[in-house]
């Protein structure tokens, strides 16, 4: 236990190290995924207004290739660049990636109530898994946090599976390009539902998601 | 010019409802692309990112766009022949490749675009639009915080700009996406330490540039 403790110490010092890198700024900005759905043009106007839209969005942080093999490890090394320490992937950096929505919406078949959610994605070799879990996002690290008591996880430290409120298969494809910063956004959109897709160097992942009626 | 900027106006009146559509919100929040060059991989002793092998990247040189990110909503967005880009334009001579504000370049590293150096500084960002046929722009236009069609030093978006400042223009190159995104989204791709192309997605349209770093 205090081995692991002293683990974790080492990790959160380190953790500190790479979020204020340079001259303060986070060496992984932070970024917002965000549409809106059901809402209707108002066209009384000189231009036609959006109104009554109900937002989703995904908060995160931004980490950068830096010219790292990110994704490039074989079995069991495999995802350890990008994830080398915590039981599944942040699916960004420092805190962890939340999904807010503010209309209910159906991940492979599961409700998704309006409400905040943390977002991991388990990862192994072609085999991606979209995690929404109600793990509550700490804002910083601390290595005296007791997750079962505050219900609290930094990233995906400490994180384990009973709070997921679904796990989705993602669709993993190969892009035609590097893209250098870790990047979410929403795909395919209707207002009967669309995708949630990540981006970063050339794989892109992807899970469908319909509003729910 | 009068009516010029009476429609303008019009036109500004409109946005600006639109902008404060819900809630307060924004109708296009903010975002950034970033990237860093030029840095080292360093392993302090016994500090460190872990996702960075223990090593902390040090020195670096950021480069920066940051806009506005109109979402797509189910409109078509680009629409064709005497009518292509009329509806991003909103009666702008040019592209302001966002939303709201100007979209701006920040670079910590001198670039070169289009054989044409860029130096360390705050610049513009625009796009010619023209069907199948789409220029960036890289101006020394500054950017206004509000839209205030007597400000003659600083431009909102991109009304009223004029190519008199125009650092550089550079063909983009035009390719589909497989999946249309929803929301604007500007980013570097393909980068090394010797350069990389900025790249714009919207819909299914995706136009890129490609830059090296000096």
């Amino acid at each position: 236990m205090i081995r692991a403790l002293l683990a974790t110490t080492a990790v959160a010092v380190a953790c500190g190290a790479g979020l204020i890198a340079q001259g303060g700024r986070p060496a992984s900005p932070s970024g917002t995924a965000a549409t809106q759905i059901l809402g209707k043009y108002d066209t009384s106007g000189a231009e036609p207004v959006y109104r009554g839209g109900k937002w989703i969005e995904i908060t995160y942080g931004r980490p950068i290739k830096r010219g790292r093999d990110l994704f490039g490890g074989k079995d069991e090394s495999y995802g350890k660049t990008v994830n080398p320490d915590a039981p599944v992937w942040r699916a960004g950096a420092n805190n962890s990636t939340q999904l807010k929505n503010e209309a209910p919406i159906v991940v492979n078949g599961k409700t998704i109530a309006p409400g905040t959610y943390t977002m991991f994605i388990d990862l192994k070799p072609n085999a991606w898994t979209l995690i929404i879990s109600n793990w509550k996002a700490a804002a910083r690290f601390d290595p005296s946090n007791d997750a079962q008591k505050t219900g609290e996880v930094f990233g995906a430290y400490g994180y384990s599976p009973e709070k997921d409120v679904v796990r989705a298969p993602m669709t993993v494809g190969t892009l035609p390009f590097s893209v250098d910063q870790l990047t979410w956004s929403f795909t395919d959109m209707t207002d009967a539902g669309g995708r949630m897709t990540i981006m970063w160097d050339r794989t892109v992942a992807s899970v469908s998601f319909r509003v729910a009626q | 010019m009068t009516t010029h900027r009476g429609i303008a106006f019009v036109l500004v009146v409109a946005a600006a409802a639109a902008l404060a559509a819900q809630e307060s919100r924004p109708a296009s929040p903010n975002g950034t692309a970033a990237v860093q060059v030029l840095g080292k991989f360093v392993r302090p002793a016994g500090r460190g990112a872990p996702t960075l092998g223990g090593a902390t990247y040090q020195g670096g040189k950021w480069i920066e766009i940051g806009y506005g990110r109109p979402l797509k909503r189910g409109r078509d967005l680009w629409g064709s022949g005497a009518n292509y880009g009329k509806d991003a334009l909103v009666g702008t001579p040019i592209w302001r490749a966002g939303a709201n504000v100007s979209t701006r370049l920040k670079t910590e590293v001198p670039l070169v675009i289009n054989t044409k150096t860029v130096a360390p500084g705050e610049y513009s960002l625009f796009i010619d639009l023209k069907e199948n046929n789409w220029t960036f722009v890289v101006s020394t236009w500054p950017a206004a915080t509000r839209y205030d069609p007597n400000n003659k030093e600083a431009l909102w978006g991109s009304y009223f700009y004029t190519p008199d400042r125009d650092l550089l223009r550079a063909p983009m190159k035009l390719e589909t996406l497989p999946h249309s995104v929803e929301q604007l989204t500007w980013g570097f791709i393909d980068m090394t330490d010797e350069g990389g192309a900025m790249a714009i997605w919207w819909d299914r349209q995706m136009a890129s540039v490609p830059f090296r770093i000096m």
